[in-house]
């Protein structure tokens, strides 16, 4: 049997599978619950053969002997059989698939098939917030925090976040961090002017 | 070519730490799970006509949310509170009887593991780790799974007995390329040493302190909390290099912030000692020397700390 148990990775039985609720696992009595989806079943595609490129004929940027069948729709690259990986109906060559994961400078822009990105405004926020535990270093945090939050302001949010309040809540906190320090400082200072007055 | 923003709907159950969190939402033709470091987030697609297999599997599962850990700190207010309210920190301390009780039978009897199988990848799915939230996160992948592949007409078991479910080879921890390899990761490091020393000896000098207070003794308290602080740093660093567990990172956080919340108690109690004596005007903050009740539970407290962390420490690797 081929689905096993998430707890010791054996087989669970096929009787305890054709069970609609859960199956118990005979060799850690672990219950699971299984759905298997009709995906199990279709056919394995094979490996891709490329065809040999003959005298005169494009071809593919990676592999010179083999015939070109597309080009890359972002850099334009003829591509063999092998390489031509087919994404949202375009045809992309491995190189710009891997690498050229289009990472979007500003919030409008649409995003590409990013498979990480940075938080500015949780950076941001953490920065502005986590210093507030030992407070002297809010000399220096308050300061990058606003920084971030200012300058990285219209960088794409998470993938599945939309509001930019972090970015606000950042830059409305480290203000009141440098407004405490420039007011502490005042303070500080005009209380040695009277004292020596 | 690039993909338009499409709207993503999150599926019941989230996992969240300190530093990382993992949740999982659903587009238009796939799920994203989504792995959160903070300052970055990691994506995977799983694309609904791929997903071959859910599996969930009733075990164990002892996870310490964020707002348990909250409950854990119910006894520093209960100790902070029994000063002064000591009718309300009875029902305090019954309160947090209740919650760890209620934690230890969901962790033991009602946690499971998520693993979903593709043809080519075996993920587990860390948000989903309680047997409630799977129940509602299958139901809402099986509907959407079902609207692209169809359901099956005849009887799955039998026919399954002869497919290959996921990649070949064993499971097993799958490293993401440019991610720390958690084998490498060792338990203890000089540096953790350096921090867990300064924290038992930090315990040691404020428990001398309780009994004979003395500048000196202040003096090294701030100087071994300074180290403390420093060491925490530097196993951040550790960490993210891979060097050291993630064990030691979470007793690092967990020491940073029993600091700051000491440091922020001792304010708090210099003012309502303040308010109570009836004096007006600022209250001198005093960095250096802890006073009163904030002694013998920052004493505790470091105690504990770097009792778990001589635990973590010889942990095997």
């Amino acid at each position: 049997m081929s689905i096993p148990c998430n707890r010791c990775n054996r087989p669970l039985p096929k009787w305890e599978l054709a069970g609609q609720h859960a199956a118990l696992c005979p060799e850690c009595g672990a219950s699971s619950v299984v759905r298997v989806f009709p995906a199990l079943f279709y056919a394995p595609s094979g490996p891709v053969a490329a065809e040999a490129a003959a005298e005169g004929e494009s071809t593919c940027f990676d592999h010179p002997a083999k015939r070109a069948v597309a080009a890359c729709s972002r850099c334009g690259r003829f591509v063999c059989q092998l390489c031509a990986v087919e994404f949202k109906g375009t045809v992309w060559c491995p190189s710009c698939f891997t690498a050229g994961e289009h990472k979007p400078k500003t919030a409008s822009e649409p995003t590409g098939f990013e498979n990480s990105r940075t938080l500015y405004d949780s950076t941001a926020l953490i920065v502005a917030t986590v210093p507030l535990l030992l407070w002297p270093f809010t000399a220096i945090s308050a300061p990058i925090a606003l920084f971030l939050a200012v300058r990285y302001w219209n960088r794409p949010l998470s993938l599945v976040r939309r509001w930019r309040w972090r970015s606000a809540l950042a830059a409305a906190l480290a203000l009141c961090e440098i407004g405490g320090w420039i007011w502490g400082i005042a303070y500080v200072a005009l209380k040695a002017g009277t004292g020596r007055g | 070519m690039a993909e338009t923003r499409q709207p993503y709907r999150k599926l019941p159950g989230r996992r969240r730490g300190f530093i990382s969190s993992a949740s999982l939402w659903t587009g238009a033709d796939h799920l994203l799970s989504v792995r959160s470091a903070r300052f970055q987030e990691q994506y995977k697609r799983f694309y609904f006509r791929d997903i071959q297999a859910i599996v969930i599997t009733k075990v164990p599962r002892f996870v310490v949310p964020k707002g348990v850990l909250a409950a854990a700190l119910l006894p520093i207010a209960v100790s902070i509170l029994s000063a002064r309210v000591a009718p309300l920190a009875g029902w305090l301390w019954l309160a947090l009887a209740i919650l760890t009780a209620a934690w230890i039978y969901i962790s033991v009897a009602q946690s499971c593991t998520c693993r979903l199988y593709t043809a080519v990848s075996r993920e587990d799915l860390s948000s989903i780790y309680r047997m409630r939230t799977a129940r509602k996160a299958l139901a809402i992948l099986e509907q959407r799974v079902a609207e692209v592949q169809g359901v099956f007409t005849e009887d799955w078991a039998e026919a399954a007995d002869v497919r290959a479910l996921g990649p070949a080879g064993p499971a097993s921890y799958q490293a993401e390329p440019g991610r720390p390899q958690p084998a490498a990761a060792r338990s203890r490091t000089w540096v953790s040493d350096i921090f867990l020393a300064s924290l038992f000896a930090d315990a040691v000098v404020t428990t001398l302190e309780t009994r004979s207070a003395s500048s000196w003794l202040a003096d090294v308290s701030v100087a071994l909390t300074a180290v403390q602080i420093a060491s925490a740093i530097w196993i951040f660093v550790q960490r993210h290099r891979g060097i050291l567990r993630i064990g030691m990172q979470r007793l690092a956080i967990a020491a940073l912030l029993f600091i700051g919340g000491i440091t922020y108690a001792q304010i708090i109690g210099d003012t309502f000692e303040a308010a109570r004596a009836g004096k007006r005007g600022p209250v001198t903050v005093r960095p250096r020397e802890r006073s009163g009740i904030v002694r013998p539970i920052y004493s505790g407290g470091a105690a504990l700390l770097a009792i778990a962390g001589f635990v973590l420490s010889f942990k095997p690797e």
